[in-house]
């Protein structure tokens, strides 16, 4: 069972981290293009 | 303090400043994939690695390529790793038959040594079997190091491109840094270390018999007379080198490098001290050269020596004073007593190059220790604490101090901007919206993962404060400092906390997991995004990166975004610790 635990924990953190990737990638093409005042 | 202590204090920072040249020269050669003395014996290997492997080394990756490579990879070699501890006993090179590593640690394990952090629950020698030790947890001290190489050059080519939608290929940087540059120096750093005394052998332990039987009583009261000890041994020196060298830090003995067989002499000392600093100052020379403006890597390398310096001369002071609780008792230095606080030190290293490798190992995000921080005076232990909480971006991990400095430029640049009103540029480049909010990601994540785990640590009793062997305000500094040193990736340890229970392995594991990478994909997102800038003429109202202002100002805004991050937790653990010592209150 702990080993059950630990694999599904790292099994879940890295498809977290890509979908992390994605929201940065996306976060990008979401805002309007422009300089900071 | 002493005449002597600081000659050898300035001898380290000067070697370095001497080294940082043709070491970053090298490294921009291995990474611009040109000529070195190596290839004829290293290009074969390469070639075979990407044959056999199906990587096109000529494929050039997006910043989100880059960062699923990354990802992919890490996660292989985390399970890889979580494997071999939880089978050791199956598998060869157990001679002192060692049990499985249990889950919950195998887990905190593989995640500190994915992530470069080397954080240690355990005592090494009496939980790794010599097959974990060096498949498991070695090989990871080069891989996470040229992880964070691969992701520091990438940077640089982000700043260093124009209008280029790529950053390099992540397998080719992670192969050409190991092939040229950790492997081969660690090679001759192990040879060296076992000049003098460091072991490397399969032995079994060895017991010794007693001169002097020891009679011991236990916590149970029941009295028992030791005959024999067990002196531990293995293969050391191969393992030592590349935990320096890569900014790892995890020790082959628990003592780690205050251990007379990991660190026998002054000289291995200094050695490790030259090789933790060695690659991020080169990596200084490296960004100016890749970007075309050396004397901008000379500003992040004079700003990184500042802060150093001051790390360094606060903790020396504080390790050198006497213990006012000691007034009656003669602590001045002389030829006969070190003076100051020697509690937790080795005598072999005293106060002067004990503070140096605190600061130092926690400058970087290396976190070997040749003392227990445990045992500093609080504000001796305020310095390793705070280096931590800056980011370690003095000198910094190999590549990752680098990058974490460049977010920092970006920050600097960003106010500079501001306080001129006009658009932020950087080497020519526009800094905008979508580069601060990353930068400002990367900034939040930190202290967000370090004071979100300790304030929950510190709510509950059972689980965080159980493990506390110290309480008031000394008990909060371990829990800070843990939490720091898993999220910042350092690895050493306040070790008066009993960190292997099942709270702190997982809750730790995340700090280190969430430390690593939930902080570089803005990073690298930053990264992808200068690339495909066009470069802007440089004109009469750009702010100069090149000049001691910016240092002045780089310097400025890192203190300043630490200081009002994290002070409020400082002054109830170290700061007020210190107050109350002298008030006559120890804890």
């Amino acid at each position: 069972m702990p080993d059950f635990i630990a694999l599904v924990t790292i099994a879940l953190l890295f498809p977290l981290s890509l979908l992390y990737v994605s929201a940065c990638d996306r976060l990008k093409i979401s805002r309007p293009k422009g300089n900071l005042p | 303090m002493s005449l002597n202590g600081w000659l050898q204090i300035t001898l380290f920072i000067a070697l370095i400043l001497l080294l940082a040249k043709p070491m970053g020269s090298y490294m921009t050669r291995v990474f611009e994939r040109r000529h070195t003395w190596l290839d004829p014996v290293l290009v074969p290997c390469e070639r075979l690695l990407y044959k056999l492997t199906g990587i096109d080394p000529e494929e050039e990756m997006r910043w989100t390529q880059y960062a699923i490579a990354m990802l992919v990879f890490s996660a292989a070699t985390l399970v890889l790793t979580y494997a071999i501890e939880r089978l050791q006993h199956f598998l060869p090179l157990n001679p002192q038959h060692l049990a499985a590593v249990a889950p919950d640690l195998a887990f905190n394990t593989a995640v500190s040594f994915t992530t470069n952090t080397n954080w240690q629950s355990y005592t090494p020698e009496s939980t790794m079997s010599y097959l974990t030790q060096m498949l498991g947890l070695a090989t990871h001290n080069f891989w996470s190091a040229a992880v964070g190489l691969a992701l520091a050059i990438a940077f640089i080519r982000g700043i260093a491109r124009r209008e280029m939608k790529t950053l390099g290929n992540f397998w080719v940087d992670l192969t050409r840094g190991t092939l040229w540059i950790l492997l081969p120096i660690s090679i001759v750093f192990a040879v060296v270390l076992t000049s003098q005394g460091v072991i490397q052998n399969f032995h079994p332990y060895t017991a010794a018999k007693l001169v002097q039987p020891q009679t011991v009583t236990g916590s149970d009261g029941k009295t028992t007379t030791v005959t024999t000890q067990t002196i531990a041994q293995g293969p050391v020196a191969s393992q030592e080198a590349i935990k320096m060298l890569g900014t790892n830090g995890g020790g082959f003995f628990n003592a780690n490098s205050a251990h007379p067989f990991e660190n026998p002499t002054p000289l291995s000392n200094f050695l490790q001290l030259l090789s933790i600093f060695l690659i991020p100052a080169g990596l200084t020379v490296t960004l100016g050269t890749m970007v075309g403006s050396p004397k901008h890597g000379w500003a992040v390398l004079a700003a990184m020596t500042i802060l150093w310096f001051c790390g360094v001369f606060v903790c020396y002071w504080a390790e050198a004073q006497p213990n006012p609780l000691m007034h009656n008792v003669d602590q001045h230095a002389s030829l006969t007593q070190s003076g100051g606080n020697m509690e937790g030190k080795e005598v072999r290293f005293g106060i002067a190059n004990s503070a140096l490798f605190a600061t130092v190992t926690t400058d970087a995000s290396c976190g070997a220790v040749n003392s227990m921080h445990d045992s500093f005076t609080p504000l001796g232990g305020l310095v390793p604490l705070t280096n931590i909480m800056l980011g370690e971006i003095v000198f910094g991990g190999v590549g990752a101090g680098l990058y974490g400095m460049l977010v920092f430029v970006v920050i600097a640049v960003f106010i500079a901007g501001l306080m001129v009103g006009r658009t932020p540029e950087y080497l020519g480049k526009k800094i905008e919206a979508y580069d601060v909010q990353m930068a400002m990601l990367y900034l939040l994540i930190f202290p967000l993962i370090i004071l979100g785990f300790a304030a929950v640590a510190v709510l509950m009793p059972n689980l965080g404060l159980s493990a506390l062997t110290n309480h008031g305000p000394h008990g909060l500094s371990e829990i800070l400092y843990a939490y720091s040193s898993a999220t910042g990736n350092n690895g050493s340890a306040f070790a008066g906390l009993s960190a292997n229970t099942h709270w702190y392995n997982y809750s730790l594991g995340f700090a280190m997991f969430f430390g690593r990478f939930m902080m570089i994909i803005p990073m690298l997102a930053i990264a992808g995004n200068l690339a495909g800038k066009k470069i802007v003429p440089e004109t009469a109202g750009t702010f100069p990166v090149t000049t001691p202002l910016f240092t002045v100002l780089l310097t400025s805004v890192i203190v300043i975004v630490g200081a009002l991050t994290f002070f409020p937790a400082l002054s109830l653990g170290p700061i007020l610790e210190h107050l109350l010592l002298h008030a006559g209150h120890t804890f």
